[in-house]
């Protein structure tokens, strides 16, 4: 137990140096002192050794970048930890499972039919990534259970890429046909964080907490459905029930998430993965251990697509591709092998 | 009527396939009954329509309670079910996943665990032989560890009756041995579907005979083993096999 809390404490540090790496490096370099004088005069009007130039690109452009970054990687792996939970599928994701790009077509049709309901405002975008995304699980579920009574691991898991490789096509389609909306679709396509700001960062802050907090909440009930459907029904669990309410609350988080920013692929696979191997399957460790991980390769992930290359910008969705698939196969093979996740 | 299972023209399946007809039977509390019959006969799905793990037409009670509108936490609490088909997809260890079984009686968020309840657990791998491995992760374990950690696990949940899949499946014969022991010792109401005939006739109360999910027989083991019914049930002449 004592050794469970260390490792959160670590994670925690690493969480906050990788935040600071992520303000700190760009164009123009904010070294750590500063940092700290720039949000010192923010929040208390002391004076410190830095520029008005340097002060504007750290709390408008590279906190919310980072802090949204953060917090979708960290609610990306949540989402991961919940969908592997009840699919008892260590390979499913809301990637695999196209959740990620039904949201992102959620998100694309909101945007090309120009709709808008004043009541939702600023979320109505959210929304139509939430409902993108929940259609397309749902979609994903009952097809697999058509076509494979047992519904097993690799069914859904190919299922899913072919529900997201058919929902990337029309997307596609869409940003031909609106080229007005073009840029802003094929942007969903490959993910990035930039130009966000910290009015994203308070919706997603306020998305993750609920959903978070309600999963941590059923952490013994996601335990026991990581040992079967029946299993955990003859322990006392209502299946469908928990099952319905978890698969909500993991679109939740990544279709607002995704809307964002665009579908960014592997974090919600390969951070539950490391969150197993360092602290166990119990889920509540597994849970907050996931989207400390998951916030950490995210805001890496990001300064390596702002900086690699510069001043040319990588999508981030590319980066964590390029990481994350290798990653998938290691998984996918290593299990082939030992049967076990 | 209360302290007993009854099934009134039960009728269960899968998916549009029915595989239990029209089936009636009693099942006393405290006793060690065991389902008989050949592969396919429909002896598991009989066990799960009884946990109220598969949707049932009829009427199936426990103690007076018809099992599909019972609260899971409350079913959970009359019956545990041992499946036969136990796999482990992520990597808890023995004593976490033995721990599981005392879901039915969480009810805080948060609630650390006391030392009843630690206690509880403890006793239950000592009764499964499996105290030196808890701190393993079941997916390192073999088939029959891992029977062992299912049935610890059982034994945590504390329900009335306890059903169970074939349960000495995998079991080396010395732990096969013990559970049938202990079973026979224990006093609780145990309905088991058994693959193997001869332990099966010397620990069971009562066997109940099952062809293509139709009851043929159910009654006493020394009535049973002498019966032609046991024949018509596997298909071949068991009696005589039994004889031997």
């Amino acid at each position: 137990m004592k050794n469970k809390w260390l490792k959160l404490i670590i994670l925690l540090l690493l969480a906050a140096v990788a935040l600071s790496l992520a303000v700190g490096l760009g164009s123009v370099s904010i070294p750590l002192p500063e940092q700290f004088s720039i949000l010192l005069g923010k929040f208390f009007g002391t004076s410190g050794n830095y520029t008005d130039t340097s002060a504007t690109i750290l709390t408008t452009i590279r906190m919310p970048r980072a802090f949204l970054a953060f917090l979708v990687g960290g609610g990306l792996a949540v989402a991961g930890v919940v969908t592997q939970s009840i699919l008892q599928n260590p390979l499913a994701s809301s990637y695999t499972l196209g959740v990620s790009s039904g949201a992102a077509l959620g998100a694309a049709i909101m945007t090309v039919m120009e709709i808008s309901i004043p009541i939702l405002g600023v979320l109505l975008l959210p929304t139509g990534g939430f409902l993108g995304g929940l259609l397309a699980v749902l979609f994903v579920m009952a097809l697999s259970r058509k076509i494979d009574h047992g519904v097993s691991s690799h069914t859904v898991v190919l299922i899913g890429m072919i529900v997201s490789m058919f929902t990337n096509a029309i997307i596609t389609l869409l940003s031909l046909l609106f080229i007005k909306h073009e840029h802003q679709i094929i942007s969903w396509t490959m993910g990035s964080f930039n130009g966000k700001r910290w009015y994203h960062v308070a919706i997603l802050l306020g998305a993750d907490l609920i959903a978070i907090i309600l999963t941590m909440v059923r952490h013994r009930e996601l335990d026991a459905l990581s040992f079967g459907d029946e299993h955990a029904a003859s322990l006392g669990v209502n299946v469908t029930k928990v099952k319905m309410r978890q698969l909500i609350l993991a679109s939740l988080l990544t279709g607002i998430s995704v809307c964002f920013t665009g579908t960014i692929g592997f974090v919600d696979l390969i951070a539950p993965h490391i969150g197993r191997k360092l602290i166990g399957a119990t889920h509540k460790w597994m849970i907050p251990v996931s989207f400390l991980i998951g916030g950490i390769l995210m805001t890496l992930a990001d300064l390596i697509a702002r900086t690699i290359l510069s001043p040319m910008e990588l999508p981030v969705g590319a980066v964590t591709a390029l990481i994350g698939a290798p990653f998938f196969m290691y998984i996918y093979f290593s299990r082939r092998n030992k049967n076990v996740g | 009527m209360s302290d007993r299972i009854i099934l009134e023209n039960v009728r269960a399946g899968y998916r549009g396939k029915e595989v239990l007809h029209d089936i009636s039977l009693e099942i006393p509390s405290g006793k060690t009954v065991l389902i008989l019959g050949e592969n396919g006969s429909g002896k598991s799905t009989l066990l799960k329509a009884m946990a109220g793990l598969i949707p049932y037409e009829g009427s199936i009670t426990v103690d007076g309670k018809e099992v599909k509108k019972m609260p899971p936490k409350e079913r959970a609490g009359k019956i545990s079910l041992l499946s036969q088909m136990n796999s482990a997809y992520f990597s808890y260890t023995v004593e976490e996943t033995v721990r599981m079984g005392r879901y039915r009686f969480h009810t805080g968020l948060f609630e650390t665990v006391g030392d009843k309840e630690a206690e509880k657990v403890e006793e239950c791998m000592k009764k499964t032989n499996i105290l030196e491995i808890r701190s393993e992760r079941i997916g390192e374990l073999s088939g029959g560890q891992l029977q062992r950690v299912y049935l610890a696990q059982l034994f945590a949940q504390e329900s009335d009756y306890v059903f169970l899949d074939e349960p000495t499946n995998h079991l080396d014969l010395k732990y096969r041995v013990g559970l049938e022991q202990e079973l026979k010792s224990s006093g609780r109401s145990i309905v088991a579907v058994y693959h193997d005939l001869i332990p099966a006739f010397s620990i069971a109360d009562e066997i109940i005979l099952i062809k293509d999910g139709h009851v043929l027989k159910i009654g006493a083991p020394d009535e049973i083993k002498t019966s032609e019914v046991l024949n018509e049930a596997f298909g071949m002449d068991v009696v005589s096999y039994l004889g031997k």
